[in-house]
């Protein structure tokens, strides 16, 4: 009895501190895998990609790539929303710094509902020794994104972020609604089901092993 | 005499047979403890939380083994070689959850937002057409019967969506996962029949395996093979305790029946179980005269019935090849026996000097049969962070150790199973060597490989003894920690393979 109670600590303090990391959550992608760069920045070169749609509650846009090289540090991005039918400027945003292989360009505005959007990507600072690069996949021509009106290779990949890090916790709502929007007779309960489904066969393994024990 | 009179006792008589069967039924269930049922319980729910947590068609294969099923329960027989073509109903469905950008990119979630689900809802409304091809028959040559199961709950539901009835599906494959651990305790009882309590232990271990409970939420025919080869386990080990009669003789040719018409790789399977139906003969006559091979000739004729029926159907009705080989073909191949040899060996183990290397030969054991059991899921794409493969290291070096030390201790009684024991390993090699091969033929067809740690859970038994033999091996004083640690360890296991799934589809 006494080992299982110390591994079924064990086993929730674990659990605790996993869901409790907190971290920002996507709110929705481009869906474009990481295969190819599809981008290389330098200078004043600015890459937009058409074909976007902005996610509402989006707070931040995380890019993909590599930045800096030959010593250089990581340059800073300037990222810009564009309203795919009028070309206004939604939202704008700095990725300062690199995390990894992320760029994540804090939004403003935050962006308020959905709709087609065009993307804008440059150096925030021409002069920046090092230029950066951008991941994607291959794609037509006529659906790649652009630099200088001229066709890039391919798309590149697009991650919209919520406001702040959460918890899986907090973050636990939404992840339940998700859970039942892909699956047979969508809803909640698809994620409520799998989680009481876990619990009643750890439940019932754990009072067998004691039992047989 | 009338007639009626003649015809009400008839009547009468069929259902005496009928309760008697039943009975019979009955009391063999109520010879299983207790705690066999609740460990199959415990997996079939557990198989059926992965079914919902994982988004329909992230299983390997799986839009391929639903058209599969629909070919059988709109044609009442297997697909014939065609070229692959999903039919429009399946084929929205897969493009609607943006299959194509998110398998093999763990970077994209499943579709989660309100406008994709009404999409979704939308197409499977409006397109409801069922004419496919039957699955990708290079890739999906398998044999009907597992397929034939499934067309029951997708015929039940007729009218029913496709995702409906993937949920339904998921669910047979479930129970399934149930049978699976109910022969695996049951073998566990046979076999090593000291401590019961450790029979739960290892039943646990299994049912609680993400990568098996994942495969039991999921439309595949290993489903079916798992549960067979399970069984076929049991059947040997009963025979080994309790000798060969002419039931469990019959016995073991249903199962191989049943495991060659649920899936090509059972044959593997099938060299053991020869020898084991040759050596449980000999021993039953006292030594090798004609007559030891009665029973198991008897066991012969009961698997090649059902057998030599689908052969027969293959080739007069189904226009299928007479073995249904598809990817296991080796026509138009030209293996070597030197390569063969280095291939089968690179498969499973690191190369030796001058061995002839493949670019598609150069598996690392580790990281497909290790890492692949600790968990690759969905399609092969969905991975722990990499330090959790370190980790997990431990407790399996551990247990591995303990099981060791359990086998060292009791070397004077594994000297007195030596035949059993050969006839286990027989079944396990064959089974590693067909996979291998299956392997090498296709490397030679199209320059791929097959090698995924769920091609080895048949040999799932061996691992629950593995289990049970490390917790005897921790000694009689700490047996009881041990065990319930391995059972803990397992939870863990199976819980945080569930969250890595939530957070790489839905966030």
């Amino acid at each position: 009895m006494a080992t299982l109670a110390l591994c079924a600590l064990a086993l929730a303090g674990g659990l605790v501190v996993v869901l409790s990391h907190a971290q920002v959550h996507q709110t929705g992608t481009n869906d474009v895998p990481l295969s190819v760069q599809v981008a290389a920045l330098q200078g004043t070169q600015r890459v937009c990609q058409d074909g976007e749609h902005t996610v509402a509650g989006s707070a931040a846009l995380r890019l993909t790539g590599a930045g800096g090289g030959g010593g250089a540090p990581a340059p800073a991005l300037a990222v810009e929303v564009l309203d795919a039918a009028t070309g206004a400027p939604l939202a704008r945003g700095v990725a300062a710094s690199w995390q990894g292989l992320h760029a994540t360009a804090r939004l403003r505005p935050p962006i308020a509902r959905e709709r087609p959007a065009r993307v804008c990507v440059a150096l925030a600072a021409p002069a920046s020794a090092g230029g950066a690069a951008l991941y994607g996949a291959t794609a037509p021509p006529a659906r790649s994104a652009s630099a200088g009106g001229r066709p890039l290779d391919g798309r590149f990949r697009v991650e919209w972020l919520g406001a702040q890090a959460r918890s899986w916790w907090s973050f636990a709502p939404t992840v339940v609604a998700r859970v039942g929007r892909g699956h047979a007779f969508p809803g909640a309960w698809v994620a409520l089901a799998a989680a009481l489904l876990t619990s009643t066969s750890i439940a019932l393994a754990t009072w067998l092993l004691v039992r047989s024990s | 005499m009338t007639a009626s009179a003649a015809g009400a006792r008839r009547d009468a008589a069929r259902a005496g047979r009928v309760r008697a069967a039943l009975a019979r039924v009955r009391a063999g269930a109520a010879r299983v403890p207790r705690a066999a049922w609740v460990c199959a319980l415990v997996a079939v729910l557990n198989a059926t939380a992965w079914s919902l947590v994982t988004p329909p068609f992230q299983i390997v294969d799986e839009p391929w083994h639903y058209e599969y099923v629909e070919h059988v329960a709109n044609h009442g027989r297997p697909p014939a070689p065609s070229p692959a073509r999903l039919s429009p109903s399946v084929q929205i469905v897969t493009e609607d959850l943006d299959l194509g950008r998110v398998i093999g990119a763990p970077e994209n979630g499943t579709i989660w937002s309100r406008a994709e689900r009404a999409r979704l809802a939308r197409d499977q409304a409006r397109v409801r057409s069922e004419r496919g091809n039957g699955g990708s028959y290079a890739d999906v040559p398998e044999p009907p019967l597992y397929y034939a199961l499934e067309a029951i709950p997708f015929t039940l539901a007729r009218g029913a969506t496709v995702l409906d009835r993937l949920a339904l599906m998921r669910l047979v494959s479930a129970l399934l996962a149930g049978v699976t651990v109910l022969g695996v305790f049951l073998f566990l009882r046979e076999a090593l029949p000291a401590h019961p309590w450790t029979w739960t232990v290892g039943a646990l271990g299994v049912a609680f395996l993400p990568l098996f409970a994942l495969m039991g939420g999921g439309l595949n025919p290993d489903n079916l093979l798992y549960a067979t080869a399970a069984w076929l386990f049991l059947a040997f080990a009963r025979i080994f305790r309790r000798g060969l009669t002419p039931r469990r003789a019959a016995a073991v040719g249903a199962l191989l029946a049943t495991g060659y018409l649920a899936k090509m790789n059972f044959v593997g399977l099938v060299p053991g179980a020869l020898l084991g139906l040759l050596v449980a003969g000999v021993r039953a006559e006292g030594a090798l005269r004609p007559r030891a091979l009665r029973l198991p000739l008897l066991a012969l004729g009961v698997a090649a019935a059902p057998a030599l029926l689908v052969t027969l159907l293959n080739v007069a009705a189904w226009d299928r090849p007479a073995f249904g080989l598809g990817a296991y073909s080796t026509s138009g191949v030209h293996p070597t026996l030197g390569h063969g040899f280095d291939y089968v060996w690179q498969f499973y183990l690191p190369p030796l000097p001058g061995m002839w290397r493949a670019s598609a030969t150069t598996f690392a054991a580790r990281d497909v049969w290790f890492d692949g059991f600790v968990g690759r899921f969905g399609w092969i794409d969905t991975r722990f962070a990499g330090w959790v493969y370190d980790v997990a290291a431990i407790p399996a070096l551990a247990t591995l150790a303990l099981c060791v030390r359990a086998l060292v201790r009791g070397r004077r009684a594994l000297r007195a199973r030596l035949a059993e024991l050969i006839v286990y390993a027989a079944l396990a090699a064959g089974l590693l060597l067909l996979v291998a091969l299956a392997s090498y033929n296709l490397l030679l067809r199209r320059g791929g490989g097959a090698a995924e740690a769920r091609y080895l859970l048949p040999l799932l038994p061996l691992y629950g003894a593995l289990l049970v033999l490390a917790t005897r091996g921790a000694g009689r004083r700490w047996m009881g920690v041990a065990g319930v640690a391995i059972v803990m360890l397992a939870f863990a296991h199976d819980l945080f393979g569930l969250l890595l799934e939530v957070s790489r589809y839905y966030a």
